[in-house]
């Protein structure tokens, strides 16, 4: 059993004073980089890079890990508490954790966040530890083909998140599907609604948009209703801060569901947590016995996603470690600090470095700990910033968000651009078009076609390429499967509403 | 009237001091600016992290080095930051192969390397063809017969049309008389993932990509695409010696500064870069990513930067990328 | 039309401007190429998204027309306190064109003033207090311990 032994080996290391330091500065300042929205963990691993040339390895590699898996504990604090994605996987965590809050439950919220990102993360772990290899070896059968049937599985999941309109959501996915085509074509390097701004050429910034359309179109559509007060009822008691067991209870699939597909979505290269957190809650609603209640406040709407994005960073540490291949945009980072400590990311890595692995794989469940213990406790602390009045929040969320897009590229042409995309996320709750689809457009947009694009080079131009292959073939149908579902629910009101309308 | 023999003074303390300024060497006084046009994690910013690590290690500079990423348009974000700051004598930034070509390709890039400070060409990047090790082609010339045999079949997974893979490919395609897809990745990871799980046949890429894939026995090397073999892979031919007459597009790699830059900063950088070049700190850098040494200042890095955009000029004419500078 | 004239003004709008949206994208998209010799160009999805996007939102304003005509009509859209909203806006959008001449410090501040006296109708004191007092931990937390650069004004912050 070597990855006992390996394992031993590797708490041998990671329970190293100095390495324990390191992971709990990590993890610290990823629970704190996670909270704020905008800074994410990739611009904190970036700035802290240099500091760690001159550390060992593994205690760097340690250190850096735990920034990017604690960050998705810390997203969804802001998104519960005040519908502001701290991170960008956050968004979807934002859909029912912020709607328990409006009714007095953001403690259970943010608790049940905290322990789902606990399980998950530990999950994750678990895989990478297990199956890495062969894993990898699976998401390489990943093509084009197989991109495009996730995407299109993720985009199905609109008709989940619609809420009472399926026109209105479909409005809005097409608008982030919109935005999503700005910027230069990857194919032909064509332009395509740039209007010659070179900030436009690499496209419009999803974090923008989400900042823009949640925490400012929040700000404002506040700022229609003079209260003074508190926002928020915000329970007293312990008891109430926290999730009970029915809480638990309920949230049981979301956890595995959530830590399943987040592992797998995060070992493909370029999918990302966002997909991951939508599909994974996406399903649960599917699943669900109560599917309507979902969007007004449902824990289970709370777990899947923060559970999925949590796996993700499990799983996106699999390609870069058994084979060298960035997923996303922290590992590339992470690729290149252990370049630059002379380590040779590979398929070997693991083979040349078993110490280091082995030390982080350990850190990170000792991680994962450190994060509960760190974010439990915070979460009756946290609920009482809905105790502060509005007059304080807003400009302080304002505030936030400013720094948060600047932090991105350093322009201010994103801080007009979160301004515009402020109103209009203002104008969408006034007119009742739901947020969820647009950014779900935005980031699937590019994703799915590229898929499309590149799938159809491979095959010449035959169509078939997309559904003839089994594991594309398998998405496909699920995507059908539950396309179907509210169509039909659908169709069958409007021929309910035409019987009425006879009689 | 009493003016005038001040007025000759002063014009002779001013002379002095323009004849004693320069021999005042430059030193920076406050934190340098590297500007990167990529995000962090990517090859550029990977290179200009490595030459601080060697110039602190060495103590060339003392001053602290910063690594700025200022990512858009392929560089010309970059570029027209670095264009804004004349004169800034504390600012250098990362130049590659895009600075010369995307100006030419794009309107929106106004700016073009004549307009800059050219301070030192530091390494070239070699590329090499490379396929799975269970695929069937050993050489350039067995997967060049394949195409020809399915012509528009065979895929390459690359970058934009305008990157070197693509316009490589196109060169290659000219020599051999072949046809085959290109298909374009976002990223460097979904490309080698690409070429690993089979959804395509071959990638042009980087030594250094390649080494571990290589070590792993997952690709293997066919052709080195350069006039001379690379220490890398000294026992892979280069793709004269199997026969094709195809120039090599170099990938140039080094430092830039802002237009306007004073004679003596700018030669004050040429000294600290030449230093580096020296040291065994760089040699080693330069040896583990496997990179080409192609170190060059002054007459000839002026000469070299005129020459580059005419030779890319062409091989974006090859490949059929639209040139609208 | 009866019907038409039944529906909510702000939703026919919003309809309209989408509606403009997909004229728009699908227009810019008809100028480049539809279908090149290796797939879908950089023209066929945009197209198709401007197209959808014109094409269901008349299909909205449709529905509402016919549940209008029916008296099943949802109510209007509430747009009280719209004023306050706008007011809020420009406000944002003037500390954004501040950054650059005046520092993130001093544009937040500014903005922050104006929101809590002339928007939430606080005093004076309070407004200084939260402006002040956040201002300085947000200096204090991004730019010192986060090393984040933000816009510095010709005051150094």
């Amino acid at each position: 059993m070597e990855i006992l032994t390996g394992l031993m080996q590797g708490f041998a290391v990671a329970l190293e004073p100095m390495n324990l330091f390191w992971c709990f500065i990590g993890v610290f300042f990823g629970t704190v980089v996670g909270v704020l929205p905008g800074l994410g963990p990739s611009a904190t691993v970036a700035l802290l890079l240099p500091l760690t040339m001159q550390m060992n390895p593994t205690a760097g590699l340690i250190m850096l890990a735990g920034i990017y898996y604690g960050a998705k504990y810390g997203g969804s604090t802001t998104a519960i508490l005040l519908n502001v994605p701290g991170e960008s996987s956050s968004v979807v965590t934002c859909i029912d954790g912020f709607e328990m809050a409006r009714r007095g439950r953001a403690g259970p919220a943010l608790g049940m966040a905290a322990i789902s990102s606990f399980v998950a993360g530990t999950f994750g772990v678990l895989l990478l530890m297990l199956v890495a290899p062969p894993v990898a070896e699976f998401a390489l059968r990943f093509g084009p083909p197989e991109y495009f049937a996730l995407m299109a599985l993720g985009l199905s999941m609109v008709v989940l998140l619609a809420g009472r309109s399926m026109i209105k959501a479909l409005l809005a996915m097409l608008v982030g599907l919109w935005l999503a085509t700005i910027g230069i074509d990857l194919f032909t390097d064509g332009a395509r609604y740039t209007f010659e701004q070179i900030e436009l050429m690499d496209g419009v910034d999803f974090v923008v948009v989400a900042i823009g359309v949640f925490a400012i179109g929040e700000v404002l559509a506040n700022l229609s209703v003079q209260t003074s007060g508190q926002m928020f009822p915000v329970p007293k008691g312990l008891r109430n801060l926290l999730p009970n067991w029915q809480d638990l209870k309920d949230s049981r699939f979301a956890l595995v569901n959530g830590s399943i597909v987040g592992f797998f979505v995060g070992v493909l290269p370029g999918a990302g947590s966002t997909i991951a957190s939508f599909v994974s809650y996406g399903l649960e609603k599917a699943v669900s016995r109560h599917p309507e209640k979902f969007g007004t406040g449902v824990v289970e709407g709370v777990a899947a996603p923060e559970a999925a994005n949590n796996s993700e960073t499990g799983g996106a540490l699999v390609p870069l470690l058994t084979l060298g291949i960035p997923g996303s945009a922290t590992t590339a980072i992470l690729l290149a600090a252990l370049i630059l400590w002379g380590l040779r990311p590979g398929p070997l890595l693991i083979q040349d470095n078993p110490q280091m692995f082995w030390g982080l794989v350990a850190s990170m469940y000792i991680g994962n700990v450190m994060l509960l213990i760190l974010n439990l406790p915070l979460v009756p602390l946290f609920a009482q910033i809905l105790r502060l009045p509005g007059y304080v929040l807003y400009p302080v969320i304002l505030g936030i968000s400013i720094v948060g897009v600047y932090s991105l590229d350093q322009r201010l042409f994103d801080i007009w651009l979160v301004g515009g995309f402020g109103l209009l996320g203002f104008l969408m709750r006034r007119l009742d078009y739901p947020s969820a689809p647009l950014i779900l457009g935005l980031v699937l947009g590019d994703l799915m076609e590229n898929a499309v694009r590149q799938s159809l080079m491979m095959s010449n131009g035959d169509i078939s390429i997309l559904y003839s292959r089994p594991l594309a073939a398998t998405m496909l149908l699920l995507t059908a499967a539950i396309l179907a579902g509210p169509l039909f629910r659908q169709v069958n009101n409007w021929r309910v509403k035409a019987m009425e309308q006879e009689a | 009237m009493r003016f005038k023999p001040m007025a000759s003074f002063g014009a002779a303390v001013v002379a002095a001091f323009m004849v004693a300024a320069p021999a005042a060497a430059f030193q920076p006084d406050r934190p340098i600016e590297v500007m990167v046009h990529s995000g962090p994690g990517a090859g550029n910013d990977v290179f200009a992290r490595e030459v601080i690590k060697v110039l602190t290690e060495i103590k060339a500079v003392p001053q602290n080095m910063q690594v700025v990423n200022k990512t858009g348009g392929g560089g010309l974000v970059a570029m027209s930051y670095l264009n804004e700051k004349k004169g800034e004598t504390h600012l250098v930034a990362v130049f590659t192969s895009v600075w010369w070509v995307n100006p030419m390709i794009r309107k929106e890039g106004k700016v073009t390397m004549k307009d800059l400070t050219p301070i030192a060409r530091l390494i070239l990047e070699p590329a090499v063809m490379a396929v799975r090790s269970d695929s069937a082609y050993k050489t350039a010339k067995d997967f060049f017969e394949a195409a020809k045999k399915s012509p528009g079949k065979l895929k390459q997974s690359g970058g934009s049309i305008s990157g070197r893979d693509n316009t490589t490919r196109a060169l290659l395609q000219k020599a051999a008389g072949a046809e085959w897809q290109f298909i374009s990745m976002k990223s460097g990871g979904e490309r080698v993932a690409a070429l690993l799980g089979g959804h395509v046949d071959m990638m042009i890429m980087e030594p250094s990509e390649a080494l571990e894939q290589i070590r792993a026995g997952k690709v293997r090397v066919i052709a080195t695409l350069m006039d001379k073999r690379i220490v890398s892979v000294p026992d892979v031919s280069t793709i004269r010696e199997q026969g094709y007459d195809v120039p090599e597009v170099p990938q140039a790699r080094g430092f830039v500064g802002p237009p306007g830059m004073p004679s003596e900063v700018r030669t004050y950088w040429e000294g600290v870069f030449s230093k580096m070049h020296k040291s065994k700190e760089w040699q080693a850098e330069v040896k583990k990513n496997h990179y080409v040494d192609g170190f060059l200042i002054g007459a000839p890095l002026n000469k070299f930067v005129d020459e580059y955009a005419v030779t890319m000029r062409g091989i974006l004419q090859v490949a059929g990328v639209k040139i609208v500078r | 039309m009866k019907a038409f004239k039944l529906l909510d003004r702000s939703e026919l709008v919003a309809a309209g401007l989408l509606i403009a949206l997909g004229v728009f994208v699908a227009a810019q998209a008809w100028d480049w190429p539809y279908l090149t010799k290796d797939g879908p160009g950089p023209g066929f999805f945009p197209l198709w998204i401007g197209i959808s996007l014109a094409a269901l939102s008349i299909l909205l304003v449709a529905l509402q027309m016919k549940d209008a005509a029916a008296g099943m009509a949802p109510g209007k859209t509430d747009w009280q306190g719209t004023g306050r909203v706008l007011v809020g806006w420009v406000a944002v959008m003037a500390a954004a064109a501040l950054l650059k001449p005046a520092g993130f410090v001093v544009s937040y501040v500014l903005l922050t003033v104006f929101l809590i006296v002339v928007v939430f109708r606080q005093s004076w004191a309070a407004a200084a207090a939260v402006s002040l007092g956040s201002a300085a931990a947000f200096w204090l937390l991004f730019v010192k311990l986060l090393k984040v650069r933000l816009p510095a004004g010709p005051w150094g912050f």
